[in-house]
């Protein structure tokens, strides 16, 4: 069925318009106009169903990994491996009752559990799923992404207030902050890539990392962009609040932080939105550094590129779980501190040499652009590393808000990476 | 016809956001039906065909001026109570906020609007996409000067609209001093608001 | 470019209708039997003391603050980066001026502590 959609797509506003007219359903030059509503219904409704069923089989997904990271089997009950499970959640949330606070502002309360579900959806009608299976290319996709994703603090909000609860509403203030203090860094990693592409458009994006590329074509911008593309996988963990940066719900501080108060399908939405912002964020991923659609290696030209963009985000979707299934919670302050003085900082600096070096490439073969970025890249990591140590000599190991177990791991990590 | 009903829609969605505003009694709810007003004003900038500003009013009003007022409210004392928002400036206030109103409805009907209803550019361009399918999709994407890599134009079936474009050159082309006074500004707030925050 | 704001409009107008549909779904099938006890305030059994809408710390007043600025210097790095290959290398310099002077306000809340959370 995906793969007829493509087809279709491209001329289903045409065909509508030709049918409304031929019917005569509609007076005078509206056909082509309800033509596109139309066509749009049609669009949304495909779109939002496999983004549904994806959404369902990810929570199933993860239990199964993290399960298996943590020598569990995971769900395998209801169904063959357990995949109708699910399923069996939806039936739980829709039949549990569902209870409203009476301290609760009412309308604030239900409508913040409402509201909660069209942010993480809404992102979706600008994600390329295939060169025609995009359902809005607009110029300016990649910043409707995010501003979209940045609207998801209201909902958060109204559920933290409406509760009147004191742990609700100190989740919501914990979750608000730290949402808008990691939205800098997510935004501000993927200029690197824009300066790249010279284009927010989602499939601009994709063709310039294709062979069609005007300025650097061939090349993922992971691969130019290493230090943006792992800035841009951590903002982006603490934007949709998964864990290591999941405070604002740290059950062993503040209970369930602003979903506290909600049970049955309410707590379910806040459950949805979570799933549904983890694929769409992967999907965006995908699209601006891993090539989106486009297939990773040259002999595969013939692949549909939804398969590429469906493997490439569940890759992304992978490395979400794995994060949540190793790494322990951070602190607070530890989080806070991290979005401001090592996040904002290092990206501030990546896309100051991003454009000099693209000014500096321009013209040059493939391979020299390649070179480039890497040395600009490993020199980076290295200068952040010399300034960690001189400024962990300066204040003692132990005052930095980082602990040395952490520290070790982080030192692997690097060093890991530079080899 | 559409675009008179999606003018419609988000105009009452605007105003009725600021409606509310003034209406509620709780001044938290009165910042949520603000956010409201300001999605319906990113309405109004998509009509118009402002992608750019569309997005940038969601990012920066929605998820971000939204927030700082929240925050105010939050930080205020005795404000969180179900009082009534009104005093006894409430008249002085509706006198100020109508001949705002009224000189701002004079001077909008002076004006002469460039504005053209009826053949938007939607219809046609709905019209070449059905004649054409994807139009210009199978056209061989235009070799780009050598030292820029300029876009190549719409050619490859990509939404290309180069407002943006248009922006960053202006902005720092034509408006460079205002550009890089907006920074100074933004400097000058944070200043004052860290100095504020500590006294 | 109308065409595809009309469907932005419609997904989300769809978008919306997901949870009101959930919500409607589980008034038919859930049971109703409200409580006194069950709907009091979560406090892990405790009895709640006092209202849960007190006054917030100034800290996030400036969180707030020092967002709003960033993500507008944000905004105007968008249409430079994506103008960058049209635009000669003196854009590179300007922007960095622009970058530079919004890095002292930067420096200048992390020196003041405004950064720390407290």
């Amino acid at each position: 069925m995906l793969h007829a959609l493509p087809l279709a797509e491209t001329s289903l506003s045409g065909w509508l318009s030709g049918l409304i007219s031929g019917h005569a359903l509609l007076p005078g030059e509206a056909p082509l106009a309800w033509a596109v509503v139309i066509a749009s219904i049609l669009k949304a409704t495909v779109i939002i169903l496999i983004v549904q069923i994806g959404m369902l089989y990810a929570t199933w997904g993860e239990r199964k990994v993290i399960g298996r990271m943590q020598d569990r089997l995971g769900p395998n009950r209801v169904g063959l491996f357990g995949l109708a499970q699910p399923f069996a959640d939806m039936i739980k949330m829709l039949t549990k009752e569902d209870i409203t606070p009476t301290a609760a502002h009412k309308w604030v309360y239900n409508l913040g559990a409402i509201l909660v579900v069209p942010p993480a959806v809404i992102g979706f009608a600008v994600v390329a799923l295939d060169r025609h299976l995009i359902a809005a290319d607009l110029s300016v996709g990649a910043l409707f992404f995010f501003a979209i994703g940045s609207t998801s603090v209201m909902p958060i909000f109204m559920a933290g207030w409406g509760s009147r609860n004191k742990y609700a509403l100190l989740g919501a203030m914990r979750a608000v902050a730290q949402v808008v203090s990691y939205e800098i860094p997510q935004v501000l990693s993927i200029v690197g890539v824009l300066l790249l592409a010279g284009t927010l458009s989602m499939n601009g994006l994709v063709i310039s990392q294709g062979p069609l590329g005007d300025a650097f074509p061939g090349v993922w911008y992971v691969f130019l962009q290493p230090i943006g593309f792992i800035i841009f996988l951590l903002a982006t963990t603490a934007e949709i609040e998964r864990t290591p940066f999941d405070i604002p719900e740290a059950e062993s501080e503040i209970i369930a932080g602003y979903h506290t108060e909600y049970a049955g399908i309410k707590f379910g939405l806040f459950y949805l939105a979570l799933y549904f912002v983890t694929i769409s964020a992967s999907a965006v991923g995908a699209i601006l550094f891993l090539g989106g659609w486009q297939p990773p290696f040259g002999f595969m030209a013939g692949l549909p590129g939804w398969v590429s963009m469906t493997a490439k985000t569940l890759v992304l979707v992978f490395v979400f779980m794995w994060l949540r299934g190793t790494l322990p919670r951070l602190r607070v302050d530890q989080l806070m501190a991290f979005a401001w003085k090592v996040l904002v900082p290092i990206s501030l600096v990546n896309l100051m040499v991003t454009g000099f070096l693209v000014k500096l490439v321009a013209g040059w073969p493939p391979l020299g652009v390649f070179g480039a970025f890497a040395v600009a890249n490993v020199a980076m990591v290295l200068l952040l590393l010399w300034l960690v140590a001189g400024w962990r000599r300066r204040s003692g190991a132990r005052q930095m808000s980082f602990d040395r177990p952490r520290d070790i791991a982080a030192g692997a990590a690097v060093r890991g990476g530079a080899a | 016809m559409i675009e008179k009903v999606a003018f419609g829609l988000v105009t009452a969605v605007a105003l009725g956001g600021a409606l509310g505003v003034v209406a509620a009694r709780n001044v938290f709810v009165s910042a949520l039906w603000l956010v409201l007003s300001f999605i319906g004003v990113a309405g109004l900038y998509a009509l118009l065909g402002a992608d750019f500003l569309a997005a940038t009013q969601v990012l920066i009003y929605v998820g971000a001026i939204s927030v700082l007022i929240l925050f105010a409210i939050m930080l205020t004392s005795n404000v969180m109570s179900d009082e009534r928002a009104n005093n006894r400036q409430a008249f002085l206030a509706f006198i100020v906020a109508s001949s705002v109103v009224a000189a701002l409805g004079v001077l909008g009907y002076r004006t002469d609007w460039p504005v053209t209803w009826g053949d938007g550019a939607t219809i046609v361009r709905v019209e070449a996409a059905a004649a054409g399918g994807a139009v210009g999709a199978s056209a061989p994407v235009t070799a780009t000067d050598g030292a820029a890599g300029q876009p190549a134009g719409n050619t490859d079936g990509v939404n290309r609209d180069e407002n943006v474009v248009q922006l960053g050159t202006a902005l720092l082309g034509e408006h460079l001093l205002s550009f890089e006074v907006i920074s100074l500004v933004l400097l000058v707030a944070l200043i004052g608001a860290i100095v504020i925050a500590r006294d | 470019m109308g065409e595809n704001w009309a469907f932005v409009a419609i997904f989300s107008i769809i978008a919306l209708s997901i949870p009101l549909l959930g919500i409607l779904a589980a008034r038919l099938l859930a049971p109703r039997r409200p409580g006194a006890i069950k709907q009091s305030t979560y406090e892990c059994g405790l009895e709640t003391i006092g209202d849960a809408w007190i006054q917030f710390k100034v800290q996030y007043y400036l969180y707030a603050l020092i967002f709003v600025l960033f993500d507008v210097e944000t905004v105007f790095l968008y249409p430079w980066a994506v103008a960058y290959n049209a635009l000669p290398l003196l854009a590179l310099f300007e922007m960095i001026v622009f970058l530079l002077i919004l890095g002292i306000g930067l420096v200048y809340a992390w020196r003041k502590g405004a950064l720390e959370w407290i």
